[in-house]
């Protein structure tokens, strides 16, 4: 089974785009400040936004840096049990043997397995949980012997379905959302987050995000994966207006 | 009330849960199946790790509530707090109520949300709830942090002995013990005089007709008792050799085996204080089984041989355990040398059951009560087969060493213990004899202040031929009476089996006086020889 640990940090970035860095913008700096006092406080943190704004990638970048030892970071598919939940963290914590059949017997395994040492649980897509499914992750928090921090990390609804939640909106130390990127941010960030934009034109990047990025980190790596592939193919050196072009043909874009 | 599912409510509750003091705080866990996760609940806070609720044959209902209801009422809790009340079913709520009812505790049940869910408040209604509406409520009203704790006795602490000591005689081990570890002797003396004041104590309380087979179970109870709590092998080999000295002083040979190759209380058991009892908690759920490990640590047995413990082996207070000798290959022991035939009881073993394990027991037999089909049937074996496996497996999860060796009951020294009648006591009632404090008998005095006292030099050269008739070992009156002559003792060469017949005049036994170098002379007694008598033990003068 592949861990947390074992995942390089290429894979954190969508499509593992070769070539991608990890750039430090302001969510991100922000994330990072904010996960050191979640993780040195066991607290719960959320992290919401639109899907593609980097919020995975960030988190995962973050704890990387900040406590990578102490991650385990889970996922589910759409609408988990709270049996899903227990089985994905049995295997996320490598505990060894078959996994116990009632639910007293693998909380009793799972807290004794948490509280060994300090760990960061990093619930992916939250916002497919149900009320049940918080109700067990509170239950884990809320232990005196687990010493464990939870972040969960959704899109658009999971702030919505947090907040429903009392027991979690007490619970949350920190809420932090992911917007979009400006234009100022994306002049800033693009040309440092991939070499083929490091020497193009502010202009082509301001008319690249205006049609088809959107602000949005997710559709900046498939333009920029779309674009290595254009220049291959079109054997260019450089991108220019043509080559995007090409890449909005491919993405279903307009034509300007 | 906790409206706001506040976590500091939550956390402060569950910082709370305290058996000790009578407080339990339930924290379900998220289930599809309340009636029977919650019960799982309270013995998980109880204190008892679940891990795997079949082997402890728990994983049924009935079977949750009852072992539920049976720690509940052996641990004293007075208040039960059951959090996230709000989310407790109808079937959940009957088993919660049905066990406060028997148990006589009070139910205080959390509601994280505004407002008490309907079906909840018709189901509590009638008990006329009080509704408090903040932790700091509940903390004034209750006075948890003023509940006292259970006080626990302690325990007997002994010094720590040499290494090596020597096991031969009573006559002489002291004098040994004197010569060869001589920094150590009154470390060693100290604990000898234990058993010394314990055997006094006994003699002196007992009935005045002595009826050594009569007195077998009393005599078993008298040893172990006195050696349960030993540290070592060390300190029962001391313990008892004080209590055979006890007995000599009294007129009685008490005719202790070697204990070097056997087993039982003192030396192949553990000492049972709270805390091992709390590990068993800890780590057994079921009241049988958690009795199970507990007396197989406190006997030293193989659990294959606790499988045939029935209640009524157990006394009323269950302080004592007496466990019959059956027919050897109906028990399966490896050997059963004193068993003639099938199936009929012809011995039996007493162990002494510590104050620390005796809620254990008493909690295994109520839930034996709840359970069995029938009053009297086997403890253990009937729930848990194989029987011997199930102990041990529970033994390991508890964190408890398994015995190296299998020990079955004709391996237990004090299953052959013995003792009868060898001349005149030496000790007198004395109505006004100064005790000194923790001292008895022979141990009053340093062996600077009478040297008499250390002094049982002679070593019996047949020692290890070892009397193992019933009645008076025919080698003690001559070799007392040797030593306090001062004579070399003579002996007829042992006949064959290594046994000296005891000299008979017209085919009557002789016994002869016991009589110690002392400084207290008895008032002479018509027909007797006896010179002297040892010094004064705490009871007899």
């Amino acid at each position: 089974m592949t861990t947390w640990l074992d995942l390089d940090e290429r894979d954190d970035h969508y499509l593992g785009l070769p070539g991608a860095h990890v750039v430090a913008t302001e969510s991100l700096l922000r994330l990072r400040d904010n996960l050191a006092d979640v993780v040195e406080a066991r607290a719960m943190m959320c992290v919401h936004g639109d899907a593609g704004l980097g919020k995975t990638l960030s988190v995962n970048a973050s704890l990387r840096a900040l406590a990578p030892e102490e991650v385990c970071r889970v996922q589910f598919r759409a609408r988990p049990t709270p049996r899903d939940i227990r089985h994905v963290l049995f295997d996320s914590l490598a505990l060894g043997g078959s996994p116990p059949s009632r639910p007293i017997e693998f909380d009793s395994l799972l807290k004794r397995a948490l509280s060994e040492r300090p760990r960061v649980l990093v619930c992916d897509e939250a916002q497919w949980l149900s009320r049940e499914c918080f109700e067990f992750w509170r239950h884990l928090w809320d232990d005196p012997r687990t010493d464990i921090a939870i972040v969960f990390v959704g899109g658009g609804d999971c702030y919505r379905v947090l907040r429903r939640e009392p027991m979690l909106s007490s619970r949350v130390y920190v809420w932090q959302e992911f917007r979009r990127m400006t234009l100022e941010q994306v002049l800033d960030v693009i040309p440092v987050y991939h070499p083929v934009w490091a020497e193009v034109d502010a202009e082509l990047i301001a008319y690249a995000d205006l049609h088809a990025a959107h602000g949005n980190f997710r559709a900046w790596s498939k333009i920029t994966s779309h674009v290595q592939t254009a220049l291959r193919r079109l054997d260019r050196g450089q991108v220019d207006r043509e080559v995007l072009q090409w890449v909005f043909s491919r993405l279903g874009g307009r034509d300007e | 009330m906790d409206p706001y599912d506040d976590v500091a409510v939550t956390r402060g509750l569950l910082a709370r849960n305290d058996p000790d003091r009578g407080l339990l705080v339930v924290h379900p866990v998220v289930s599809t199946r309340q009636l029977q996760s919650l019960a799982h609940d309270v013995l998980a806070a109880l204190g008892a790790e679940i891990t795997d609720l079949k082997a402890e044959r728990l994983s049924s209902a009935t079977r949750g509530w009852n072992a539920a209801r049976v720690w509940v009422s052996r641990d004293r809790i007075r208040q039960i707090v059951v959090l996230r009340a709000h989310l407790l079913t109808a079937r959940a709520w009957t088993g919660l109520s049905w066990m406060a009812d028997l148990t006589c505790v009070d139910l205080l049940l959390v509601v994280h949300q505004p407002d008490v869910p309907a079906r909840l408040f018709r189901q509590i209604a009638p008990a006329r709830p009080r509704i408090l509406t903040s932790l700091a409520e509940a903390i004034t009203a209750f006075g948890w942090d003023r509940w006292p704790r259970r006080r626990r006795p302690l325990l007997r602490q002994y010094p720590r002995l040499p290494s090596r000591l020597p096991t031969g005689s009573v006559l002489h081990w002291r004098a040994d013990v004197f010569r060869l570890a001589s920094p150590a002797f009154a470390r060693v003396d100290e604990v000898y005089g234990r058993g010394l004041e314990a055997a006094c104590q006994w003699l002196t309380g007992r009935d005045q007709d002595p009826d050594p087979q009569a007195g077998e179970e009393r005599l078993q109870r008298l040893l172990v008792e006195l050696v349960h709590d030993a540290p070592t092998p060390r300190h029962t080999l001391t313990l008892l050799r004080g209590a055979q000295a006890g007995f000599l002083l009294h007129g009685f040979g008490l005719e202790v085996p070697s204990l070097s190759k056997l087993a039982g209380p003192g030396l192949t058991s553990t000492v049972m204080t709270f805390e091992t009892v709390a590990r068993i908690r800890a780590g057994v759920a079921n009241p049988v089984l958690a009795a199970g490990v507990a007396l197989m640590l406190l006997t030293g047995l193989d659990p294959q041989v606790l499988g045939h413990l029935r209640p009524s082996h157990v006394s009323s207070s269950a302080h004592l355990v007496v466990l019959p000798f059956m027919d050897g290959r109906k028990l399966g022991f490896a050997a059963a040398p004193r068993f003639t035939r099938a199936g009929v009881c012809i011995g039996t073993a007493v162990f002494y059951v510590p104050l620390a394990v005796r809620s254990l027991i008493r909690a295994a037999m109520i839930y034996h009560q709840l359970t069995a089909r029938r009053g009297n049937e086997p403890l253990l074996e009937p729930l848990f087969r194989p029987i011997g496996k199930v102990i041990r497996e529970a033994a390991q999860r508890c964190g408890f060493p398994l015995p190296e060796h299998r020990v079955d009951a004709s391996a237990l020294w004090h299953s052959r213990v013995s003792w009868g009648w060898v001349g005149e006591a030496v000790h007198r009632p004395g109505p006004d004899t100064p005790r000194r404090d923790g001292l008895g008998c022979l141990t009053s005095h340093s062996p600077a202040e009478n040297p008499a006292a250390a002094a049982l030099v002679h070593r019996d050269p047949y020692e290890h031929v070892g009397a193992r008739q019933r009645g008076t070992p025919a080698a003690v009156p001559r070799l007392l009476s040797a030593y306090l002559t001062g004579s070399q003792p003579r002996f007829t060469p042992p006949s064959s089996g290594g046994i000296v017949p005891p000299p008979r005049i017209d085919g009557q036994l002789v016994r002869r006086e016991v009589a110690v170098r002392s400084a207290y002379t008895p008032p002479a007694r018509p027909g007797t020889t006896s010179r002297s008598t040892p010094t004064s033990c705490s009871r007899c003068g």
